[in-house]
């Protein structure tokens, strides 16, 4: 009786998952999660390459920003797609640039359509134009946003996050 | 009255035009405020512009990867071999590098930053360096490995841009430092202007409060004492009106209480002139009634003035034959005139238009009566006119009369003051000629209360016309009655007739008894209205004297029963001492000719015989004789305390002293009757029984002048009857007793 009372419940349990076996990135990484994740495919870390990432639910939003000259289109995955895919549990979280500036994100900024951009104005981002990844706040849908405390947190030429539990 | 601010209310003036001074100093500090305030949220929204990049960090960060490039590089050209991962990393410096000087170019400043040159200098420099090692960077993306000798110049010119981006970020950082200096000064001299203002905005606020608050206080105590002002009018207005009400109340009791006397005088003088005297007895008796008369007339002057002043003064309508009217009127100035050696002249059209006019002949009588023996008094041996015209005025007709006499004249000052009341022509009229100086704002009174007007032409020494135009009405059936006239119509002998008494107080049947039996009439009593009603059935009367209140039946319903029973009966007359207009009516309604006032005396028994009787004679002047409105009565009872020596001496002058007294006897055995039946009346509440027992005293006892007790009576009747009230009745009967009895 007690045995398949807890069969039941691994079936359960298996029936809700997301797929769990992140795949490992085919072309060059160009995020890595690092910290407290439980998805990985990197050792401890999970790595993803661009396709990778522009198959997770996303969003394409015209917007302006302190940095560019006029209104530009963004497009690519929420942020909180790709801390899904990593399994993140963490309250906070470290963004860490290409030239290691880093910022402190709480995980409650990806509750809201914030996306990692991984295209401005349609094109891929080199890192001369802030590339390969930003992360950018929905400005768009929030004016309260459009201030210094998140500008600071919109960091670009991102190449990893680390999940702080 | 002492008054707390000046009266011209010039401080209240004074206040206000501070009170604005200060509003508009206010407005002015607040404009000045808002302004002020604008501004400084304008400058401080230019300083800490939310939405804008910060520059200084964006210069920081160029600078840093400058370093970073520069680092990188060196590593590279310390190596011996060249290590293409550290190129790599090498290209990605740059990029990043790249992508910073991106950022300064792109991204929006501060317009400071943006705008001034040196930095712009500093930039446009460093971007010329960065941009020029693109191409070989380009290359080194593409897999190509730079050479050394062009690492060497990269690493040489790359210094330089170090230098450069730490010249620049330094540049920049004190032109932030410069900017937020001023900006921070700006603001601090701004938040100190604010200060200024709003200390001097304060200040004007607490002013203005002090001095509105100053303001309300002194309208406040304003307010208060124009309230203390107008109790203190209202007070003396009262004071005076109560005065001046006091003083006719005065006039018209003292002029009573004159009259009575003098009209026992003149009544005394009647009876001396019908008896047989001595001639120059005669002469004597002549002198006192003509004397007396002319005291009279003064005394009804008194009255008739205070009564005018009163608001009393009210008209009887009546038709009125006007070329007999003024013909009667004439004739009684006629004796007065002849002894002047007067000639008198009566001017009137020989057809008038309206014959019958209707007014107030007595007051119209009275006027010109009194134009006429001014006339009369003021002329010697001339010729006194009364002149009759009518006209019509705007579809009114109009009766004018002229009193022209040929006598001394008025001068214009004098006219001036003729209708003033209490004033003479001059002081010396008085002395000469007598009189009150009423006479003449009567006439103007009355002449004002019938609409008309009245004036006066008059020279000195030529004469004097006075004349009054009065609207009056056709009239269709002529009213006349003797009226005024009476006194001076010569006396008649009354015809001998039968007379109904119905009375049912003892004291008054005897005293109404004597008189009418000293006029020469028989009498029969009836004590009740049942009474009345038997013995009139059966026998038929030439005048029923009929008392109001009585037990059984009052009067009004007894003459509703006679009227009705007994055909072509005599003209009822009412007695009573309940004389208000109330009364008059109800008695006129159950059909009564006449009314008389208690007490009767001798003279107006005499007057009503004379006008009735004559009356009665002839059945086709009955019916006209009922249309007579109530003759004159004596305004109000006599109102003196205690007992009337006057009402006494007429009653002795009637009926002689024995009888007089014969009547005060029954009287008090009357009043201890009655007390008795009071006292258990008050036991049993009877509400009607008592006030009939309380009427019968009161007329009883101003009967015989006890007016003291007549009055106590008559306020029992009109307040509760106590116990405590018939005490003090029946102390003054008691008192009275003893007195007359002593």
């Amino acid at each position: 009786m007690k045995a398949l009372a807890s069969a039941c419940m691994l079936l359960a349990t298996l029936a809700t998952a997301p797929a769990w076996a992140l795949d490992k990135p085919k072309g060059e990484p160009v995020l890595t999660i690092t910290g407290a994740i439980s998805e990985t495919n990197d050792g401890g870390n999970a790595v993803f390459d661009m396709p990778m990432l522009e198959a997770l639910a996303g969003r394409t939003a015209s917007m302006e920003t302190p940095w560019t000259e006029g209104k530009v289109e963004f497009s690519g995955p929420f942020l909180r797609e790709i801390l899904k895919a990593a399994g993140a549990k963490g309250t906070n979280l470290k963004v860490k640039a290409l030239n290691d500036y880093a910022a402190d994100v709480p995980t409650e900024d990806a509750e809201i359509d914030t996306i990692l951009a991984t295209k401005m104005n349609g094109k891929p981002m080199p890192v001369r134009e802030k590339g390969p990844l930003m992360l950018v706040y929905p400005f768009d849908q929030d004016k309260g946003l459009y201030n210094e405390k998140y500008f600071g947190r919109s960091v670009w030429q991102i190449k990893e996050i680390e999940v702080l539990p | 009255m002492t008054l707390g601010f000046s009266p011209d209310g010039s401080f209240l003036k004074a206040a206000g035009k501070k009170t604005v001074v200060l509003q508009c100093i206010a407005v002015v500090f607040t404009c000045i405020l808002l302004l002020l305030f604008t501004d400084l949220a304008r400058r401080y929204r230019l300083l800490e512009d939310g939405i804008r990049e910060n520059a200084l960090w964006s210069v920081y960060q160029l600078d840093r990867e400058a370093r970073g490039l520069s680092f990188q590089l060196k590593d590279i050209v310390r190596d011996v071999g060249l290590d293409p991962k550290k190129v790599k990393a090498l290209g990605l410096r740059y990029d990043i590098l790249y992508s910073r000087l991106t950022v300064l170019r792109e991204s929006r400043f501060d317009d400071a930053f943006e705008k001034d040159n040196s930095i712009r200098k500093s930039l446009d420099a460093v971007q010329g360096r960065i941009m020029a090692y693109a191409p070989l960077f380009d290359r080194i993306a593409g897999g190509y490995q730079p050479t050394d000798a062009e690492l060497l110049k990269l690493n040489q010119d790359v210094e330089t841009l170090v230098r450069q981006t730490g010249d620049f970020l330094t540049d920049a950082n004190n032109q932030f430092s410069a900017t937020r200096a001023d900006n921070r000064d700006m603001i601090i001299r701004l938040e100190g202007t604010t200060a200024l203002f709003l200390s001097l905005l304060l200040a004007s606020i607490v002013v203005l409060v002090v001095n509105l608050r100053r303001q309300l206080r002194v309208v406040r105590e304003a307010g208060r004492n124009f309230e203390l002002m107008a109790e203190e009018l209202s007070t003396a207005y009262k004071a005076a009106d109560a005065g001046n009400r006091a003083k006719s109340q005065f006039m018209a009791t003292m002029s009573h209480e004159i009259r009575t006397p003098l009209n026992a005088i003149l009544g005394t003088a009647e009876l001396l002139e019908l008896s047989e005297l001595p001639r120059d007895a005669s002469a004597l008796v002549r002198t006192i009634h003509s004397s007396g008369e002319a005291l009279l007339e003064i005394i009804n002057e008194i009255l008739d003035y205070s009564k005018i002043e009163n608001g009393k003064l009210e008209l009887e309508l009546r038709g009125v034959n006007l070329k007999a009217f003024s013909k009667s009127t004439l004739e009684i100035v006629r004796g007065r005139a002849e002894e002047h050696g007067n000639r008198i002249v009566l001017d009137i059209p020989d057809e008038l238009m309206v014959p019958y006019v209707r007014t107030d002949p007595t007051r119209m009588r009275q006027v010109l009566l009194n134009l006429l023996s001014n006339a009369v008094k003021f002329t010697r041996n001339g010729t006194v006119t009364l002149r009759l015209r009518e006209f019509i005025r705007n579809d009114v007709l109009m009766v004018r009369f002229e009193v022209q006499d040929t006598g001394i004249g008025i001068d214009e000052t004098g006219i001036a003051k003729l209708f003033q009341p209490f004033t003479q022509v001059d002081a010396s009229i008085s002395r000469k000629y007598g009189g009150t100086g009423l006479g003449l704002t009567i006439c103007k009174e009355i002449v004002d209360k019938l609409e008309g007007e009245m004036g006066v032409r008059s020279e000195l020494g030529a004469g004097s016309t006075f004349w009054l135009e009065i609207p009056t009405k056709i009239a269709d059936v002529v009213t006349d009655s003797p009226g005024a006239a009476q006194a001076q119509v010569p006396q008649t002998a009354i015809a001998a007739g039968e007379i109904l008494l119905v009375e049912d107080n003892v004291v008054n049947q005897q005293v109404a008894t004597r008189f009418l039996e000293r006029l020469g009439q028989k009498v029969t009593i009836a004590n009740n209205g049942l009474e009345a009603v038997a013995i009139a059935r059966r026998q038929a009367f030439d005048l029923i004297l009929m008392d109001m209140q009585m037990p059984e039946m009052d009067g009004i319903q007894a003459t509703r029963r006679i009227r009705a029973e007994v055909p072509d009966v005599a003209p009822i007359i009412a007695m009573t001492a309940n004389a208000s207009d109330d009364d008059r009516a109800a008695c006129m309604e159950a059909g009564m000719v006449g009314f008389e006032s208690k007490p009767i005396t001798l003279k107006r028994l005499r007057h009503v015989l004379e006008t009735h009787m004559k009356v009665a004679d002839g059945a086709a002047k009955a019916a006209e004789a009922r249309r007579v409105v109530a003759l004159e009565a004596p305004a109000e009872p006599e109102e003196s305390e205690g007992f009337s020596e006057a009402r006494r001496d007429e009653l002795v002058e009637a009926l002689g002293e024995d009888v007089f007294n014969e009547l005060v006897e029954t009287f008090f055995e009357d009043a201890a009757e009655i007390m008795d039946n009071l006292q258990h009346a008050l036991g049993g509440e009877d509400a009607i029984l008592i006030d009939r027992l309380l009427h019968t005293l009161k007329g009883a006892a101003i009967n015989v002048g006890l007016n003291d007790v007549a009055e106590i009576a008559n306020s029992m009747r009109v307040s509760k009857p106590t116990i405590a009230g018939v005490e003090i009745l029946n102390e003054r009967i008691n008192a009275h007793r003893r007195l007359l009895a002593a």
